[in-house]
């Protein structure tokens, strides 16, 4: 094992900036969520906060939105990072390339974008609207912006996960007459399975963040399209212990997601050694 | 000192030094002539953004030490920033309101003054026959973009409806029928003239200067509230407590108050503040 003890050279001489750094780092964040916390229990009514009808409608909403977005992305996004892992095709290279582009993008870029291209008046609007759909200030249209921010955090993880299979273990499978959908369930799965599930929950909890694209895209109406971070920030504007309320539970689902990840990969830690 | 650490000090340095000198986030700059500057920071309402813009450079002419930055946002943001520390010199809300609640902070400088009135118009986008009266907007169907009921140009507007709603010839429950149109609740006034710009909706509520403004006047088509309907919104400016230079924030409101000022404020589309003299008080804002 490297890595315990004293172990690691290149450690040596920068130890001290080392824990200088961690301790600098680990005050920056954790003060910050050590206030808001404080500040959100000192406020009178915090429980009133979380359980408002507003409060209650943008957590029900976010927690529809995101699962309905994480599901369509792992419904596509498995297949596709399937082909990434395993095939080097010319073009599927090219489209590798830009797969990451909405990490890098601003969301409020997303949302224009997306206007641009499903608006009213965007490239497919007239097309959309000829079979009736009209996607802006629609919870469709929040599922959209979460989708186009989110999956690619999937996506690359799963296609890390699958391309660390070793391949001969699917060609020894279908050999032995495993048809190729059962390869995947009891061969590949299994061994991808620690990346898939870490890029699901970085996208679930990116979808649930996502704010720039879908007030740009999907507006901001209560119970519609206002999800958690929409309305944290329209709640600051009226109520600062409303929003202080709203941003501590948001702080709890996104640590809890985090708790629950952790324990999962370090269950199947456990079981494999 | 190890290379990494030094890194780490100076990315924290340069961090610092942002947060010392920079201009509020979001701000952009108007400025003046060269050489050795001061800054003054101003935060005002989203719908002055062009006329404030203008005002800047003007005033930055006539004072070329004097660069005038500006953070333009809803008012209801912008009063929420100052809530929470934001440093800035000069204030001018698009309602009483919010300064009001800035004032109750005790963090004003000047009394408040009126220094500018505006009407509301319906937008619709050119070329889009949705919306065509008044009464459309209340017509099943229909797509309206408002600003929050926390902005002030929302809260102007859904006075406006409820004005309405008890006007002859409109259905009592107008106001309700319209507000359930309403698609999006944007978190400022020029949220929704580039929703209505865009097409994105049938209509939009904003204020005149909004929809007269040079990058929206082609696209959007006004629909008038008559003056009993439409509540003249009220903007004070004042000097904030904080300010490191008080004499030159008092000096841009003098500016923004004097000729020069005003001329700026009405070709921009403006009409003079209800009491140009006195001060701008809150307790008048439900008048209409």
């Amino acid at each position: 094992m490297v890595g315990r003890g004293n172990g690691g050279a290149a450690l040596g001489a920068l130890a001290p900036a080392g824990v200088a750094a961690t301790v600098i780092y680990t005050l920056f964040i954790g003060l910050p969520i050590l206030a808001l916390l404080v500040r959100a229990g000192q406020e009178e009514g915090f429980l009133a906060g979380l359980t408002g009808p507003a409060a209650l409608q943008a957590l029900r909403l976010t927690a529809i939105t995101s699962v309905t977005s994480l599901a369509i992305v792992i419904v596509a996004g498995t297949p596709f990072a399937l082909l990434l892992a395993r095939r080097r095709w010319t073009l599927l290279r090219m489209v590798d390339a830009f797969v990451e582009l909405p990490i890098v993008l601003p969301p409020v870029v997303a949302g224009v974008a997306m206007l641009m291209a499903f608006g009213r008046h965007g490239l497919l609007g007239p097309a959309l609207a000829s079979v009736g759909i009209s996607l802006p200030f629609t919870t469709g249209a929040v599922i959209f912006a979460q989708i186009f921010v989110a999956a690619p955090f999937y996506i690359r993880a799963a296609r890390i996960g699958f391309a660390g299979v070793d391949s001969t273990y699917e060609e020894v499978s279908q050999t032995l007459g495993v048809s190729p959908w059962a390869t995947f369930w009891r061969v590949t799965l299994p061994v991808a399975w620690p990346s898939l599930l870490t890029g699901a929950t970085l996208a679930w909890a990116r979808a649930v963040s996502e704010f720039g694209a879908t007030i740009m895209f999907a507006g901001n109406l209560t119970g519609r399209t206002q999800t958690m971070p929409l309305a944290i920030m329209t709640t600051m504007e009226s109520s600062l212990g409303d929003a202080l309320a709203l941003a501590a539970l948001m702080l709890l689902m996104s640590a809890l997601a985090l708790g629950l990840l952790g324990f999962l990969l370090r269950r199947r830690e456990e079981a494999r050694s | 000192m190890t290379v990494p650490f030094a890194l780490f000090a100076a990315a924290l340095a340069t961090a610092a030094t942002v947060f010392a000198c920079g201009p509020a986030s979001g701000g952009d700059v108007a400025t003046g002539a060269g050489g050795r500057e001061t800054t003054l920071t101003v935060f005002a309402a989203a719908s002055l953004g062009e006329s404030f813009r203008e005002l800047g450079a003007a005033f930055g002419a006539d004072n070329p030490e004097v660069r005038v930055a500006f953070n333009f946002a809803g008012s209801q943001t912008l009063r929420t920033q100052l809530e929470h520390g934001a440093s800035a010199d000069v204030f001018a809300s698009a309602d009483r309101q919010q300064m009001a609640a800035v004032k109750e902070a005790g963090l004003l400088g000047s009394v408040p003054q009126c220094f500018a009135a505006n009407r509301l118009t319906v937008a619709a986008p050119d070329g889009s026959d949705a919306v065509q009266s008044l009464h459309d907007l209340a017509s099943p169907g229909v797509t309206i973009a408002l600003a929050a009921a926390e902005v002030p140009a929302g809260a102007y507007a859904r006075d406006a409806l409820r004005l309405l709603a008890n006007a002859d010839g409109f259905p009592n429950d107008f106001a309700d029928a319209a507000l359930s149109n309403v698609a999006t609740n944007e978190a400022n006034v020029r949220a929704v003239a580039q929703k209505v710009a865009l097409g994105e909706v049938d209509a939009g509520i904003v204020y005149e200067t909004d929809a007269a403004a040079d990058q929206y006047a082609d696209a959007i088509r006004m629909i008038e509230i008559p003056l009993q309907f439409n509540p003249a919104a009220q903007y004070p400016i004042a000097a904030l407590a904080g300010s490191g230079r008080p004499e030159m924030a008092l000096a841009f409101i003098g500016f923004v108050q004097g000729d020069d000022g005003q001329t700026i404020l009405r070709e921009h589309g403006f009409t003079p503040p209800a009491n140009a003299a006195g001060p701008c008080h809150a307790s008048e804002a439900n008048g209409g």
